[in-house]
């Protein structure tokens, strides 16, 4: 690899020509700062590849919501799944974004179906006999207490594994 | 007045950091969508119900998988172009536009990954640039002197940089007093360990046993803020610059360890190869070359 010559030469003092180059760049630098700035405007939505960078930045309360699809036992015992089994993705925040949007679309019923198939054409460990797409609602800090549940759970379908 | 604002600009600058800079920020993307790409052509069957268009995504709506692995291929052609200097006055751009319609893509399904943002900005930046006037495969051109041509899309990738974390930095403001405190910060890991429970995943390594300290996240917070709203210090030459980088990268291997989320980007260190002279690296690379028996 190697280089190629390039002009003018970048000592060379400021004159017209130069003045223009630098309002080039100085209009190009604003130009794409109020683009890259633009979403930080209160009430914007997060796009790409211009975002909010809300990450983590808004407020969370003691309860948190978690909509899941879980695996139901013979004896009645609920197994997590795999991001795979929830939505034949390796992501597991994908696997979660995705039975969040079937509860709330009202299509937990479809999404309920496709688990169980998927766990059908690739069993877990576990011998699960059904499935449910569920919304738990958790005290957050509990995860650290040994045994704890929800505080309460909705189930929005239920399905057998075939 | 004018010098003044040309040499803040585009300070000069040798045109291999610049390149060095396209080769770690081409070569990055190129790793990171072959290690999405399995994952997307998965993305690429799931029910077009799911579809929600963010980005570029929105021109074409949902396009057979065909055409999603098309583009794969036509990204990685025009990558390796980019990658190695060739043509560069249009694979680059190519390589920009088509790699921003797939991440759209891919980000249109439910769930947006941030750690893609960034990287998709500095590839524009770098599209435009003359980010191939060094380190350009089978080039005999004799080396150039610096230049502000080349320092002027190294600030922009800085500038571009620090405002996306103060914008971060700024969102979390938004979110009232609590977030400063460190207590938002400690809902937000213990939602991250439900989560991963509920997932039958172990990604948050240390998330759990700090729970029951709380006084840590507030510590973790305002080194936060103080890491996202400081980063126009970055902008600055020497060792703050150096002490921002090294603060920010430490903010998200903690990230990554407490909460399970990797920015892969800021984590990899090329989200910050403009803030260094990477002209030393490719000049010790070269010496190490010549000294090398034939």
């Amino acid at each position: 690899m190697g280089s190629v010559p390039e002009s003018p030469s970048p000592a060379s003092p400021p004159d017209a020509g130069s003045r223009g180059q630098t309002l080039v760049r100085l209009s190009v630098t604003a130009l794409l700062l109020v683009a890259v700035w633009m979403p930080a405007r209160p009430g914007a939505e997060d796009g790409f590849p211009f975002s909010t960078y809300p990450m983590f930045g808004y407020a969370r309360t003691e309860r948190s919501v978690i909509e899941t699809v879980v695996g139901v036992e013979a004896d009645g015992r609920r197994r997590p799944l795999t991001p795979w089994h929830i939505a034949g993705t390796t992501r597991a925040k994908q696997a979660l974004a995705t039975a969040r949007a079937a509860i709330r679309r009202g299509t937990a019923a479809d999404l309920c179906r496709d688990v169980a198939a998927r766990i059908a054409e690739r069993p877990l460990p576990a011998d699960l006999v059904s499935v449910e797409v569920v919304s738990d609602t958790w005290r957050a800090l509990d995860v650290i207490e040994p045994g704890a549940g929800p505080l309460e759970r909705q189930v929005h379908a239920r399905c057998e594994v075939p | 007045m004018w010098s003044a604002v040309d040499r803040w600009l585009g300070p000069p600058a040798p045109a291999s950091r610049l390149a060095a800079v396209r080769v770690a920020v081409v070569a990055f993307a190129l790793a990171w969508t072959a290690g999405i790409a399995s994952e997307l052509l998965t993305r690429a069957q799931l029910d077009p119900s799911r579809f929600a268009p963010v980005g570029l995504a929105g021109l074409f709506g949902v396009v057979p998988p065909a055409l999603v692995t098309t583009a794969l291929v036509v990204v990685f052609g025009l990558g390796i172009l980019a990658l190695v200097g060739r043509g560069y006055r249009w694979s680059a751009p190519a390589f920009a536009l088509t790699l921003t319609w797939l991440l759209s893509y891919r980000n249109s399904w439910g769930h947006m990954s941030h750690s893609e943002h960034l990287l998709v900005l500095h590839l524009w930046v770098l599209a435009f640039a003359p980010a191939a006037d060094a380190l350009r495969l089978r080039s005999t051109a004799p080396a150039t002197a610096p230049s502000g041509r080349y320092g002027w899309p190294q600030r922009l990738l800085m500038v571009v940089t620090v405002s996306t974390y103060v914008i971060a930095g700024l969102a979390k403001l938004r979110g009232g007093g609590s977030w400063i405190s460190g207590e938002t910060v400690r809902l937000h890991v213990a939602t991250e360990v439900l989560r991963n429970d509920m997932i039958g995943t172990d990604a948050a390594l240390i998330g759990r046993p700090l729970l029951p300290f709380a006084g840590l996240f507030g510590a973790f917070a305002i080194f936060t803020l103080v890491v996202e709203l400081g980063a126009p210090l970055a902008v600055a030459a020497g060792r703050i610059r150096l002490a921002w980088v090294a603060a920010v990268w430490s903010m998200h291997l903690g990230i990554g360890l407490v909460m399970g989320i990797g920015f892969a980007y800021p984590l990899s260190g090329v989200a910050f190869a403009a803030f260094v002279p990477l002209e030393r690296l490719v000049d010790w690379l070269t010496r190490l070359r010549q000294r090398r028996p034939a």
